[in-house]
């Protein structure tokens, strides 16, 4: 994954209309932002114009780039922007209701849960990451998987820092909880 | 950036085996394989492909905007649906709860809709003016003891010396007053909870509500302001309080303001729905001063030649691009 640096490079160039910056940034952000268009609309084929209509419109407005804020955080309230409003356009929607998919949780089976293995808490891990309330799991996502700043989650999230530290601790302790949760289960099975 | 470790700002808010845990889940916390994941179907090289096709022709052309599908009337139809039920829901818990507190103090507002002014005079010298979309509340008790007012937007007050003070709160700051002339202003969309403070004549005392001990005072002619992030008052400065209140007069006058915020004015005040189509163009800062602006696709041209920037018309909604 790029780092921050890049980032600013390529929107330095970008602006003055490098295509090889802009293949470069194309190529290291599709597939993380590709996840999280999929948040929201669920078809690959939806996120993939979502995808095109974001890079095109990017180059369109390459001249008013702010090199001050970051390009990361504009290109997924970006992605995240036209989600929603293509949501909405189909069916009315708050925006809470913009909420991860609910799959139903495998129930886990005792064998399973006796064969203890690292392997099984991530999968629980992600079962339960699944389940958070939107607003704490967004926050909570972007700083884990995508290395995202609490002000960069901020201008995504269009909320203040302060409230992105809240969604993450927030998220931390329901996460906590359902750990205490399964550790007391597996010690009584045993 | 190390993503192995949860940043310093939230493991500060753990103790001990608290900590412990945080670090294991922050470790072992994975994505739920789903269709993004490389295996299926999506190749950035062939989407690359597709892109360059897009923008090839229109850099040629010359034509840098490509019209973008709009809202459509169904859609905003069924928004509206949707609001009619928050709203009922909305009016549902407001009856009950207002049924509950009504022994306790019953709460009185004043309110200008979206579109108007209004203006109030108390008994005890007291003079209100509000803005579009804004709404002062207090309760019954206001004048025996105390005089504490609730601002939601932005208003102008004048209040005559009288011994008693006069007190007006907001999500942020509380503003104290003994006589006095001067403007509030502090939005519930703001995201950052900002209360600007603008004072035109007399003293008036500024403080947090997160930190009511660090108050400042603040002279005429200046101009101060407390949110989420700034507890402490920041250092009050000069302004011209004509053009800070020319809000007043139905003139505008933006320093430094995002165009979204604008955007939300212009809405407020003219009771219409303005849609930036274009986050670059939401952040940008515009100053502009308009002391008679006259009607709104006025203020939208002279908006567009400052930013250099398109808007179209669509059912009553103006897009900007």
């Amino acid at each position: 994954m790029a780092k921050a640096t890049d980032y600013q490079q390529w929107a330095r160039k970008i602006r003055a209309s490098d295509e090889k910056a802009f293949h470069d940034l194309f190529m290291d952000s599709y597939q993380p932002l590709m996840r999280y268009a999929l948040n929201f609309v669920k078809d690959t084929d939806v996120a993939k114009d979502i995808l095109q209509e974001v890079y095109a419109h990017l180059w369109d407005i390459r001249d008013r780039l702010d090199e001050k804020k970051s390009l990361k955080a504009l290109l997924y309230r970006m992605v995240k922007n036209r989600s929603i409003n293509l949501i909405r356009s189909r069916r009315p929607v708050r925006l809470d209701d913009v909420a991860p998919s609910e799959q139903p949780s495998e129930e886990m089976s005792p064998e399973s849960i006796r064969s203890d293995s690292d392997g099984l808490l991530e999968k629980q891990l992600s079962e339960w990451i699944e389940a958070l309330p939107p607003r704490q799991r967004e926050a909570f996502e972007l700083s884990r998987f995508e290395g995202f700043d609490h002000h960069e989650i901020a201008e995504v999230m269009e909320c203040a820092p302060r409230t992105v530290n809240n969604h993450i601790v927030g998220a931390l302790n329901t996460l906590r909880e359902q750990l205490k949760q399964w550790k007391s289960q597996r010690e009584n099975r045993e | 950036m190390n993503m192995k470790r949860p940043d310093h700002d939230i493991l500060k808010h753990f103790s001990g085996k608290e900590e412990d845990e945080v670090r294991l889940i922050w470790e072992k916390a994975r994505r739920k394989q789903q269709p993004g994941d490389d295996a299926i179907g999506v190749n950035p090289e062939e989407e690359w492909a597709l892109l360059q096709k897009r923008i090839q022709p229109a850099d040629r052309s010359g034509l840098r905007v490509r019209p973008r599908p709009l809202r459509t009337r169904s859609s905003a139809a069924k928004v509206s649906v949707a609001k009619t039920y928050a709203f009922i829901t909305a009016l549902a818990a407001v009856l009950l709860g207002g049924f509950i507190m009504w022994y306790l103090f019953m709460p009185v507002s004043m309110e200008a809709p979206r579109g108007e002014y209004a203006g109030f005079h108390w008994d005890d010298g007291i003079h209100v003016e509000l803005n579009s979309g804004s709404r002062i509340t207090w309760n019954r008790t206001f004048g025996n003891g105390h005089r504490n007012l609730r601002l939601h937007g932005e208003a102008y007050f004048e209040v005559q010396p009288s011994g008693k003070p006069f007190v007006v709160e907001t999500q942020t700051a509380r503003v104290e007053v003994l006589g006095t002339r001067f403007n509030v202003r502090s939005w519930s969309d703001d995201p950052d909870g900002r209360t600007t403070l603008t004072l035109v004549e007399g003293q008036v005392r500024l403080a947090s509500l997160l930190e009511p001990e660090s108050h400042i005072l603040v002279q005429p002619g200046h101009t101060s302001q407390v949110d989420y992030h700034n507890t402490k008052p920041l250092d009050p400065q000069p302004v011209n309080t004509d053009q800070a209140l020319a809000w007043r007069n139905h003139g505008f006058y933006f320093s430094g303001i995002s165009m979204s915020e604008v955007a939300a004015e212009l809405e407020r005040r003219y009771d219409s729905e303005i849609i930036i189509q274009d986050e670059v163009l939401g952040d940008r800062p515009l100053t502009i001063y308009l002391p008679r602006p006259g009607e709104l696709e006025n203020i939208i041209e002279t908006i567009c030649f400052v930013t250099n920037c398109r808007y179209e018309e669509k059912q009553g909604t103006i897009y900007l691009y």
